[in-house]
């Protein structure tokens, strides 16, 4: 049964998979349609025009016309032409006269003037009745005077018909540039669209990677602790180093399981949301005491609302980069100033340039009088970036300082106490005030 | 998508066969209403078509030639007829003259150039009759160029002046 349900979605996904290609295909193909509908229904009336055979005639029936009336015409005046010839002659004159076929447009012809077909040809046949040879050239003048009219006539409706022809290739080059311009604007507009996709599939996947490089940096330090802590578990002598070690096994498999949401990576590094509690700040830096690690608190509690473990994150970026940057010891300490509590973590190392502080929040970058850390390859210069996103997040201000006296000093200056409940309800979010 | 891609490439081919086929159609055969007559000889007939190289007909001796015969419309007149005469590929090939562009003459100076491509692939004729009655100066005979417009209206629709009437004459075009 689950067999075949499966095969069933399976040949529904490939069918809608080949109807989308079809579709995409499709919509792919609509400039060239339309700019072929175009051209097709431009052109369509415009080649009728230009290609009817009654648009198109030269005049050359009106003047073969007088041609032949004149040349009946002279051969009756100088009595020339053999009895057999001039009939010949006459009856292809009448063939001309008597066919109104024969003339294109005869009627816009007729309109346009006085002069008529069937005018001429009377008058053609009046002149051949007449007996008088004087009269007869006469009337032989008046008939060829209404062809010549009337071939006049015809010119003035080529004339028209030119003016057609030039209109209607006016309109050839109107629908040809309009076609262009379609289908250059349906193609600029689909490679703007493409671009723009891409672009944006492009950003998403850098902000993507930059999210899992971030989560990444977070991981390992959790990570080594813990590999350490079972290192040394498994010659630890004693019970009681057992039992330390143990908690460092457990509380850096706590970290790791918190930070290693990977599903979650948007809020644990982008829109951060943090889980506002009461956090006392004396126990969370007493942690960071170390062999190389000094530890300056008062001994009273300093109690803040934060996030406990991202504010942890940001001053174990902050005390790493001074233990890796820095030889000798590294102090970290707690003060509070005009109400707002500052967490300082502050190195004897070379310090760093002023100009370089800014550059140094961004990520991957390493200030250039730093000395190289201790373990080389280690550290992806992502922990300044971090720590200030958490720090963001938090409401609170991490700044770079020459430490007085030699050094680099990192502070984190913290909300005003009794502002940090208003930062329970508006969490500051990290991506917005990201730094680029 | 390439699958798509072919199938539509080859519907456009075939649109695009189908499209030239319709155009221009094939032309078939020339079919002879009959071969060559015995020479009816001169006698004292007028002769009514030279061609170059200076041979002459009467109309018996167009008639004698082999023929061809297919109805036709008459661009001048209008009127649809069935024209009887001699194939101009025949009296090119008397003339000396196959293959060549042919100028046709006619008695009021008229004249029109056909191309071989025409006179070759279909039978175009010099008409002699029409209906089966010999042509009078009315129907714009006796010999008449025709064009098989009919048969292949979309090549021959729009060569009026090709039609030559009243022709007299069949020579190289220079």
């Amino acid at each position: 049964m689950t067999h075949r349900v499966n095969r069933e979605t399976l040949s529904a996904g490939l069918a809608s998979d080949s109807w989308r290609a079809a579709s995409d295909l499709l919509v792919a193909a609509i400039p060239l349609a339309l700019t072929v509908l175009l051209l097709i229904s431009g052109f369509t009336p415009i080649l009728r025009t230009l290609s009817d055979p009654y648009t198109t005639w030269t005049g050359f029936a009106y003047q073969a016309l007088l041609n032949k009336v004149m040349n009946y015409a002279l051969a009756v005046q100088e009595n020339a032409a053999s009895p057999t010839a001039l009939v010949r002659l006459r009856e292809q004159t009448l063939s001309s006269l008597d066919n109104t076929l024969e003339y294109a447009d005869l009627r816009q012809v007729e309109q346009i003037g006085p002069a008529r077909l069937s005018r001429a040809a009377e008058l053609f046949r009046a002149a051949e009745r007449e007996p008088s040879v004087a009269l007869k050239q006469a009337r032989f003048m008046l008939a060829i005077q209404e062809v010549q009219r009337l071939n006049e006539q015809a010119h003035e409706r080529i004339h028209d018909i030119q003016d057609l022809h030039a209109s209607q290739l006016e309109r050839l080059r109107l629908v040809l540039l309009l076609a262009a311009a379609l289908s250059g604007l349906l193609s600029a507009a689909l490679i703007w669209r493409s671009l723009r996709l891409w672009r944006t599939e492009r950003q998403r996947l850098d902000g993507q990677r930059e999210l899992l490089s971030l989560a990444s940096h977070e991981l390992r330090r959790p990570l080594q602790s813990l590999l350490l802590a079972t290192d040394l578990l498994r010659v630890a002598q004693s019970a009681e180093d057992r039992l330390r070690y143990l908690g460092v096994v457990e509380s850096s498999a706590g970290l790791l399981a918190s930070r290693a949401n990977l599903e979650h990576l948007d809020t644990m590094y982008g829109e951060i949301h943090l889980d506002w509690q009461p956090v006392d700040l004396v126990p969370l830096l007493r942690e960071f005491e170390g062999p190389r690690t000094e530890v300056l608190v008062p001994l009273t509690s300093l109690t803040v609302l934060a996030d406990a473990a991202r504010l942890r994150q940001i001053i174990e970026n902050l005390h790493e980069n001074a233990l890796r940057y820095s030889p000798g010891t590294v102090g970290v300490g707690l003060q509070l100033l005009e109400g707002r509590p500052e967490v300082w973590v502050r190195d004897n190392g070379p310090g760093i340039d002023p100009a370089d502080v800014e550059r140094l929040f961004l990520p991957r970058e390493r200030s250039d009088t730093q000395v190289q850390p201790s373990a080389p390859g280690q550290g992806l210069g992502l922990g300044l970036t971090i720590a200030r996103r958490l720090a963001e997040a938090h409401g609170a201000d991490l700044t770079l300082t020459k430490a007085p006296g030699g050094g680099t000093m990192a502070v984190l200056r913290l909300q005003a106490l009794t502002h940090a409940p208003r930062l329970q309800a508006e969490p500051v979010s990290g991506r917005q005030k990201r730094l680029r | 998508m390439p699958g798509l891609v072919a199938i539509l490439a080859v519907l456009l081919a075939a649109v695009g066969v189908a499209f030239w086929s319709a155009r221009s159609p094939a032309p078939a055969p020339f079919v002879y209403l009959h071969g060559q007559l015995s020479d009816p000889g001169r006698g004292s007939d007028e002769v009514v078509f030279r061609m170059s190289g200076g041979r002459t007909f009467t109309l018996a001796q167009l008639r004698a030639l082999p023929a061809v015969q297919y109805r036709a419309t008459q661009p001048q007149l209008k009127r649809s007829v069935v024209y009887t005469g001699v194939p101009l590929r025949d009296l090119s090939g008397l003339a000396g003259l196959a293959g060549r562009s042919l100028r046709v003459e006619a008695d009021d100076q008229f004249g029109a150039t056909i191309a071989p491509q025409d006179y070759q692939t279909y039978p175009v004729m010099l008409a002699y009759l029409a209906d089966g009655q010999p042509m009078t100066a009315t129907q714009k005979g006796p010999l008449q160029v025709v064009f098989p417009n009919e048969q292949y209206p979309r090549r021959f629709s729009n060569n009026g002046s090709q039609w030559v009437w009243f022709a007299n004459g069949l020579d190289a075009a220079p």
